[in-house]
This record gives C-alpha cells, sequence and structure tokens, in this order.
C-alpha cells in the first residue's frame, strides 16, 4: 500500500483528501505544518508527497527540500494566480504541478504513478 | 391513439391553461424570479396526487421545515409529502475553512445522488418536486456536465415513473436556457409592477402572471394568465377566450316591462347581446338596466349586477324608490349584486367571477355598471380588448348583457354616444340624455341602433317615477338640435 504524505494547512482540503485517498488504496498521513512533515520524513518512509502551496509561505522551501533530501517524489498544488507557480515548483524538485481545483481521479492518479516511480528508485539503487 | 394520463397541477384555474393538466411522467420546469410564486405552485402538484401516490420533494434551495411551515399556513395537505432536504446545514458557516481544494462537483454531487437515490427507492414517488435545479447547476463542471447530469437525473426519475417537476430560478447570472430544451413543459412565473397612472387613480399595482411557454404533447391556452397567492394557496385566472366557450339559446326578445320601450325596441332586447345603455351621470342608466332583471325575475332567470361605481346600499335605496322590488328579488336569490373593487381585482379575475355566475349559477341577465368602473380592472391594458372577450364569452352563452357608460358631457353641442368606443362591442346602444325644452330640463331616451331588428329612431321623453320608468311619446315633431340637447323650432313649424 503505497504510503502518501500530504501538505496541506486547510483542515477542510486536508479531510477532503485523506477521504478521497484512503479508498483508492493509500495509506496517508497528512500533516498541517511544515515542520510536523520535516519530523515525520526523518521517522517514517513515504513513497510520496503531495504539497499544497497556498498558505505555506516561506517555508515552502524547507519543506521541499526535506522532501528532497529523503528521496520522496513530490508534486505541488498550486493556485491559478498564486504566489508559487509551476515553474518555481520544478525548480525546488517537485516532479510537477496540478493546478486547483483538482480533479480526484487526476490526484489519485498522479500519487499512483509517483508511488510507482519511488519503488522503481528504490529497487535500482 | 392512446390518450395519456393527465394529473391535476392542484391549480384549476391552470389545469385548465393546460387543457386538462400536466402529463404522467413527463418532466415540467417551472421558472420564474424570487418571490415569484414557483415553489408554492409545484407544492399544490404535490398536494393535488392522489391519496394513494407517494411524493417526494428534494430541497435544495430553502429549508424544508421553512417550505412545510409556510405551505401549512396556505392549507396545503403534504402528509403524503416524502421530504429530503439537501440544503447546506447551518453547520457551514461556523466551519472555520470551507474547502477549495476540489470542486463542489466533485465533493458535494456523489452524496447527494446517492441520497436521491436512496429516496427515491424508498418513496417509489408519482410525482417529485426538485427545488431547485439552479442549485445543482453550482454542483456542475460545466455547462455541458449540468445538462448531461440534470437530463439523466430526469431520465432517472421519468424511468422510475415519477412526474417531474423542477423549479428554476431565472437571472442573467445563470440563465437557464440549456434546461429549457431538456424539459417537455415549461410555466414562467412573474411579477409585473405597474406604474401609478390616472386611470388606477395614482395607485399604481402589482401582479403575479403565468405563461405556459412549452408543453409537449398537448394543447394549452397561450398567453399570460393572472396568477394570485392568497391564504389558500395558489389561484389562477385564465385569459377568457370566448370561442371556446358556448351554448345553445333561443334567440328571443327580453321585455324591459316598460310598454313604450318595448315598442320602441321593436320586442324588446335579444337574448344573447350586448346592449351599451349610455348617458350621463344621474340620467337613470342603473335604473332602466334593472327594469330588464326585474322582468327577468318574472320569468324565473337569474341575473346579477356588477356594480363598480355605486354603493349597493343606495342602488337598493333608489331601486326600491322607483318601484323594483329589489330587496324582495335579493332575498329570492333571483337578482344579485356584487360590489367589485375595480383596484383589487383583475380583469381576469372578473372575468372568472362572471364565469362561475353563468355556468354555475345559470345567470342569464348580467349588468356591468359602469364601463369606466371596470376600466379600472384592466389596469392599464386594453380596455376594449377584454371587453370584447367578457362580452364574446357572455353572447355565446346566451345572457343578455347590459353595459352602463357614463358620458362626460351633461349637454353638449356634440353628441357622443359613447365614452370609450365601445359602441362596436354592442348590438344595440340606448342613449339617455337632458334635454331643455321650454326652459324645462327634461330627460330622453333613444335607439341608436339595434343590430337584430328595426327600432323606432324618436327621442321620447322619458321620467322616472315611484312606480317606474314611464315613457312618453316622441319628443314634439317640428323641432331639431335635439341630439346636441337644445331643441329649436324648425322654420315650418314657426310659419304655422
Amino acid at each position: 500500500m503505497p504510503h502518501i504524505a500530504l501538505l496541506e494547512n486547510n483542515s477542510s482540503n486536508l479531510k477532503l483528501m485523506v477521504e478521497a485517498l484512503i479508498p483508492a488504496g493509500f495509506e496517508v498521513n497528512g500533516f498541517r505544518e511544515v515542520s510536523e512533515l520535516l519530523a515525520a520524513l526523518g521517522s517514517a518512509h513515504f513513497d510520496a508527497a503531495l504539497l499544497d502551496a497556498a498558505g505555506i509561505g516561506a517555508e515552502f522551501t524547507d519543506a521541499c527540500s526535506g522532501l528532497r533530501e529523503h528521496g520522496v517524489p513530490f508534486i505541488v498544488v498550486v493556485a491559478a494566480r498564486g504566489s508559487i507557480d509551476n515553474e518555481q515548483a520544478l525548480r525546488q524538485g517537485s516532479a510537477g504541478s496540478l493546478e486547483r481545483p483538482l480533479s480526484i481521479r487526476g490526484m489519485i492518479n498522479v500519487l499512483h504513478s509517483l508511488s510507482d516511480l519511488s519503488k522503481t528508485w528504490q529497487q535500482s539503487s | 391513439m392512446e390518450e395519456l394520463l393527465r394529473i391535476s397541477t392542484g391549480v384549476p384555474g391552470l389545469d385548465m391553461v393546460l387543457n386538462g393538466g400536466l402529463l404522467a411522467q413527463r418532466s415540467y420546469l417551472i421558472r420564474g424570479g424570487p418571490g415569484t410564486g414557483k415553489t408554492t405552485l409545484g407544492l399544490h402538484c404535490l398536494a393535488a396526487m392522489p391519496k394513494n401516490k407517494r411524493t417526494l420533494f428534494l430541497g435544495l434551495s430553502e429549508p424544508v421545515e421553512r417550505i412545510v411551515r409556510d405551505a401549512q399556513a396556505q392549507g396545503l395537505d403534504l402528509s403524503d409529502v416524502a421530504w429530503c432536504d439537501l440544503t447546506t446545514s447551518k453547520d457551514a458557516f461556523f466551519e472555520g475553512e470551507s474547502y477549495d481544494i476540489f470542486s463542489p462537483a466533485e465533493v458535494e454531487r456523489k452524496p447527494m445522488t446517492q441520497q436521491i437515490i436512496r429516496m427515491i427507492e424508498q418513496v417509489k414517488p408519482a410525482c417529485v418536486l426538485i427545488d431547485s435545479l439552479t442549485q445543482l447547476r453550482y454542483l456542475s463542471a460545466n455547462s455541458y456536465d449540468f445538462r448531461k447530469q440534470t437530463l439523466a437525473l430526469i431520465k432517472y426519475l421519468n424511468d422510475q415513473g415519477a412526474t417531474v417537476l423542477a423549479t428554476s430560478e431565472t437571472s442573467i447570472e445563470a440563465p437557464d436556457d440549456d434546461v429549457q430544451f431538456i424539459v417537455d413543459g415549461i410555466l414562467e412565473v412573474d411579477f409585473q409592477h405597474g406604474a401609478a397612472t390616472r386611470r388606477n387613480e395614482g395607485r399604481g399595482f402589482a401582479g403575479r402572471g403565468i405563461t405556459a411557454v412549452k408543453f409537449r404533447g398537448s394543447n394549452f391556452a397561450p398567453g399570460r394568465h393572472e396568477l394570485l397567492i392568497g391564504d389558500h394557496g395558489v389561484q389562477v385566472f385564465p385569459r377568457l377566450v370566448p370561442a371556446e366557450h358556448g351554448q345553445r339559446f333561443i334567440a328571443e326578445t327580453i321585455s324591459s316591462g316598460i310598454d313604450e320601450l318595448d315598442r320602441i325596441t321593436h320586442g324588446g332586447l335579444h337574448r344573447g347581446t350586448v346592449t351599451v345603455i349610455t348617458g350621463p351621470s344621474g340620467v337613470g342608466k342603473t335604473t332602466l338596466a334593472v327594469h330588464y332583471m326585474k322582468e327577468a325575475a318574472k320569468r324565473g332567470e337569474r341575473s346579477v349586477i356588477f356594480s363598480f361605481d355605486e354603493g349597493l346600499a343606495t342602488l337598493i335605496h333608489r331601486s326600491e324608490s322607483v318601484g323594483i322590488p329589489m330587496q324582495m328579488m335579493l332575498a329570492d336569490g333571483i337578482l344579485q349584486t356584487i360590489a367589485v373593487e375595480p383596484l383589487s381585482m383583475s380583469a381576469d379575475q372578473f372575468a372568472h367571477l362572471v364565469r362561475q355566475k353563468v355556468e354555475h349559477e345559470q345567470v342569464r341577465v348580467v349588468l356591468i355598471d359602469s364601463v369606466r368602473g371596470y376600466g379600472l380592472s384592466v389596469r392599464g391594458e386594453d380596455l376594449v380588448l377584454h371587453l370584447h372577450a367578457l362580452c364574446g364569452y357572455l353572447k355565446n352563452m346566451g345572457v343578455t348583457v347590459l353595459l352602463n357608460d357614463e358620458t362626460d358631457a351633461i349637454m353638449d353641442q356634440a353628441f357622443h354616444p359613447t365614452s370609450v368606443g365601445v359602441s362596436y362591442l354592442a348590438s344595440g346602444v340606448i342613449y339617455l340624455r337632458y334635454v331643455a325644452i321650454d326652459n324645462r330640463l327634461c330627460r330622453a331616451l333613444g335607439v341608436l341602433k339595434i343590430r337584430t331588428s328595426d327600432f323606432e329612431n324618436t327621442q321620447h321623453e322619458f321620467q322616472i317615477t315611484r312606480h317606474g320608468i314611464v315613457i312618453g311619446a316622441a319628443l314634439q315633431s317640428g323641432t331639431h338640435g335635439l341630439l346636441p340637447g337644445i331643441p329649436r323650432m324648425s322654420r315650418a313649424s314657426e310659419q304655422q
């Protein structure tokens, strides 16, 4: 079962994302603060991560570097007119970006692909 | 061809507009602006379903408990309705954060759809009211998605054997043109405001109306019909179409009970015709008309006076004082007097009242007193058009109509037989006027036209006595200028 880390500071969004991912066969840990995510990266293995750039602010870079250091592939949710765009996300090592509002099916597919990619890396290394 | 099953809308007037009611297992849109009565109208349909049929209300806009309370206040029996409240809970207001990661279509549509399916399977309704479809639009990703989802929902409900009614809020921001193509019928409700004018005595008016704009598989009465929401719910007053009504009657003359007048009119007025009695205020138009009713009473025929201008007490007192036993006629039920407040009764409502009297109470003589008063009830619309429809209907039904028409001038050089050009509606015109003869102000009566027979074309002095109207001989021959009201001796008469 792929293990997913979600960084989302809106509790309603986080609840909905967890409710969508668990029935789709994921094990999910949700975090509302970057510090919580960074702490969890030290103690658990994640196959992939999804970061909502909205509301994270300057700590966005810390979250991305933490994920990179632990070899967790991640994807960033951006807003059409948000402060963090697709290009910035890619520069921080993101595998790509999803523009909100997300499609639930699209989110599940992306996270499955990232998890598969992560497994392939682990096997090859 | 197999006849399609009709279901009542619960509003008799609307059933008439729809040629008997809605066609079962079809879909209908009730569209209109806020406060026009869309939900109330839909609830009437649910309440009208037979007791062995269940109905379902899917509430998406207004809390169900409020809708139930309002409906109960109007006396609607909705005990067989299953209620499904799909509105947002008030808790949403207290939630610190609302979601924005997914579209509402992704998050809310699925549970709502599941809830609807559960209710449909549980209730098995014969009729479903979706209030309103506009809310479903917000749960769709785009207009194509909305159309697809709506079409699927309606098809699902129809397949389950249900007639579907859906309300839709019309606005520029959210046009509902797409849904109009999907449904089998469209009822448009509106609320019109009219400006204060001299004609409506500066009060203005505001009124609801309903128009059937689409009804697949059925005929319907086109045009806007008056819709009223009162303490007892919705009433619709279909616009009168004379050609749709009629009954057999004998085209005989009816007497006024005044021998001289019957002689002048060659036997009286013809049944199923319209006669305008025209003249200035106080000249005796109503008194003359009531004579025809007195005679109708003797024949056992019912009459009704619709009084727009005069108080009933005054009318009764005045009639009694000229030998017309109005109290007795009223007590016997052979005559009815109805005071109509034109500013609170529209022309369509009035036509409905007249129809009730004719079709349910067999009234055979009708007096509209007066044309000017009736004109207030048409609220800025075309008076002649409404009067034409009403008189056409009454003629087809064999009712003898008397229209009192007050002319402004008491004595005038120019002779205006009617005030607003209604004479073309009438088969007959009897005019009453004042004339000055030998320094004496007299009342004169004459006949301008009777289409159905010949008539005497002389003017006669007439008097209102305590025994009724007395008509004298033709005014003195050898005078001219009688029509202007100031007769002079002709030269030939002077030489004699």
